[in-house]
């Protein structure tokens, strides 16, 4: 592998390590506030792709939009993307997992019901908009910007990185600066206490949920522009986003973030190394390693409670 | 409306606090969740959309008959159990909150009770897996063989992790391909050649081996884990299994797997295409595997397992010195 090869594939893995980055909070502020792994987070992550493609396929940008109609366009699918991942967020919240809390149940049956939740998500999308991938419409023109280190930088890796990053500042500000985001922390810290506090707790989580969707509905639309939208796109990236939140500490926003960055880099980079076919090996391999050395992940878990 | 008047008089407050709308009374909520079942039963039996053109399945499902077909079904359930006397649901409740068993807990409490009871059912079941099959058409008989009888002893397995150990263990099924890659490989079915070919009985031992040998190498580094850590590692595991079964063409025959595995043989029997034969194998597995793990669970061993189940910090110190030092 020479260097400017290198550089090329960081680019990539930086730039698909930043969606891992943004699902991943979708996983840890859940787990944060449920201790539940949201398996069906992945596929708020698909039918954000979907959300995406239908907005851009009813809007149906021509064959080369001027730059204006361009970010107008990303805005769009970025927006739909949000909306159909928070839809599915809260209606997973709402149908799958509250009943469940009201009740007690044991955490083995939320995260059987959260698999379930997950197979049917997925199997309704391959129903109802065919079980072949599809190209997300192009809303700008995929060009160069600009090269650096011998690496060449396209429009779609700048739009991904830039946008993944806002989302995440983002949010930091929001769970740090907010009261919303103070909600989240304490029923993360110790739910019942949180509650005796005044914290309204199913408020909290259901928004929780919506936050978790938007951002991982967003990066499917992100994640579609890059590759393809399928019915089961959100399976790996799904699992290798959780798998980033537990390398980076579970419950911990800014380990999600590093987690993911750190995952996606290590998945490019075991293309050119092992071949492409052992892409998703090497990031697993990175988890069960790190996990040996630091087993509440690198910047260590923020659950209150520990199971 | 004056406020001032309101915030006055509590008990106006706490009326207007009391107030629940129209739309927010339980039963229009159960409309509003039956309504949505009836969507989203309208998108599950409506037809297979394709690429070509996203819509044409919401278009075909939401302009057609289906919609009202099944939004009116859902309609008329709701109506049902709202309006039609007692409906089973209020039986049911009814029966909990007058402290009555429900007919599972019973035939429980029967059981408890009447230990005979429980080995006459036990001998009608295994009576009734030997010789009901027989009438079973062809089809059926091969989904007691594939189906009920490999997901059945998968079962047993699984039960043991997360049921008595209580490890979330995700990557339980790589297991499952581990034992079959090993079986192929020893009856030489890969494209690699074993140093001997064994008999598929003696392969099982062997299977079984290599699976304990692959599950220490992925105990080691995870028994520092704990809850969902070692849910994500071994679903890791499991991906990782699955990819190298993949990919390595050499040794597992990639995707097209290993086809051409003998049938099982022994004493000069062999089981060959027909069904049955492999269900009464399995069938003894099973029912050997229920006797052994049964009497595991009441061994050292397996209240060492319940025991790590209900709290690990506290099963470290006792349990598992006496099973060492014993």
């Amino acid at each position: 592998m020479s260097l400017n090869e290198f550089w090329d594939y960081l680019v990539l893995g930086v730039v698909l390590g930043s969606i891992y980055a943004v699902i991943a909070i979708g996983y840890t502020l859940v787990y944060g506030v449920l201790q539940l792994i949201n398996f069906a987070h992945s596929e708020v992550f698909m039918l954000g792709a979907y959300g995406g493609l239908i907005s851009l396929t009813i809007i149906a940008p021509g064959d080369s939009p001027s730059a204006l109609a361009s970010v107008g366009y990303v805005a769009l699918g970025l927006a739909a993307g949000g909306l159909f991942g928070a839809v599915t967020a809260y209606g997973l919240e709402k149908v799958a997992y509250r009943p469940l809390r009201r009740r007690g149940a044991p955490r083995l049956i939320f995260l059987i019901t959260a698999i379930g939740a997950s197979f049917f998500l997925y199997n309704l999308a391959g129903k109802l908009f065919g079980r072949d991938p599809l190209p997300m419409p192009d809303a700008y023109e995929n060009k160069k910007v600009f090269t650096l280190f011998g690496a060449d930088l396209n429009v779609t890796q700048l739009l991904l990185l830039g946008a993944a990053v806002v989302m995440m500042i983002g949010l930091d500000l929001m769970v740090n600066r907010t009261k919303l985001g103070s909600g989240i922390r304490a029923v993360s810290q110790d739910a019942e206490v949180a509650g005796l506090m005044g914290v309204d707790i199913d408020k909290v989580i259901s928004r929780t949920f919506v936050i978790g969707g938007v951002l991982g509905g967003a990066a499917g639309y992100l994640y579609g522009t890059f590759t393809q939208v399928k019915f089961d796109m959100g399976f790996i990236p799904g699992i290798t986003a959780f798998a980033a939140a537990v390398v980076g500490g579970i419950g911990n926003i800014r380990g999600a973030m590093l987690g993911g960055m750190m995952l996606g880099i290590v998945e490019t980079l075991t293309v050119p190394v092992f071949g492409g076919e052992w892409r998703h090996v090497g990031a697993f391999v990175v988890l069960i390693g790190v996990l040996m050395f630091r087993p509440t992940g690198i910047l260590g878990e923020r659950v209150g409670r520990t199971a | 409306m004056s406020a001032d008047v309101s915030v006055k008089d509590p008990a106006a407050r706490a009326a207007r606090l009391r107030h629940v709308a129209w739309y927010q009374q339980p039963r229009m909520k159960r409309l509003g969740a039956m309504l949505a079942l009836g969507v989203v039963l309208t998108m599950m039996v409506g037809e297979q959309g394709n690429t070509r053109d996203i819509f044409y399945s919401l278009e075909t499902s939401f302009t057609g008959v289906n919609l009202w077909v099944c939004v009116g079904l859902a309609v008329a359930i709701w109506a049902v159990r709202e309006f039609a006397g007692t409906s089973v649901s209020k039986v049911a409740g009814s029966a909990v909150a007058a402290g009555r068993a429900l007919p599972v807990d019973r035939v429980r409490t029967m059981l408890r009770t009447q230990p005979k009871l429980k080995w006459v059912l036990a001998v009608a079941g295994l009576l009734l897996a030997l010789f009901a099959p027989y009438n079973l058409t062809g089809y059926w008989q091969t989904v007691l063989v594939d189906q009920v009888a490999t997901y059945a002893l998968l079962a047993i397995g699984l039960n043991v992790v997360i049921g008595w150990a209580g490890l979330l263990d995700l990557g339980f099924v790589a297991f499952f391909a581990v034992g079959a890659y090993s079986a192929a490989f020893w009856t030489g079915a890969l494209p690699v050649d074993p140093p001997v070919v064994l008999n598929n009985f003696l392969v099982i031992p062997v299977a079984v081996l290599t699976c304990l040998i692959a599950g220490v190498l992925l105990g080691a580094p995870t028994l520092r884990l704990r809850g969902d850590y070692l849910a994500i590692v071994t679903l890791g595991f499991h991906e990782i299994v699955y990819i190298v079964a993949k990919n390595a063409d050499g040794f597992t025959g990639g995707s097209a797997g290993a086809r051409q595995i003998p049938k099982f043989s022994a004493f000069g029997y062999e089981w060959s295409l027909e069904r049955m034969p492999y269900w009464y194998l399995l069938v003894t597995v099973i029912v050997v595997l229920i006797i052994v793990f049964v009497r595991l669970e009441h061994s050292r061993v397996g209240r060492a397992w319940t025991a790590i189940r209900e709290d690990e910090v506290a099963a470290a110190p006792t349990v598992w010195t006496r099973c060492g030092s014993s």
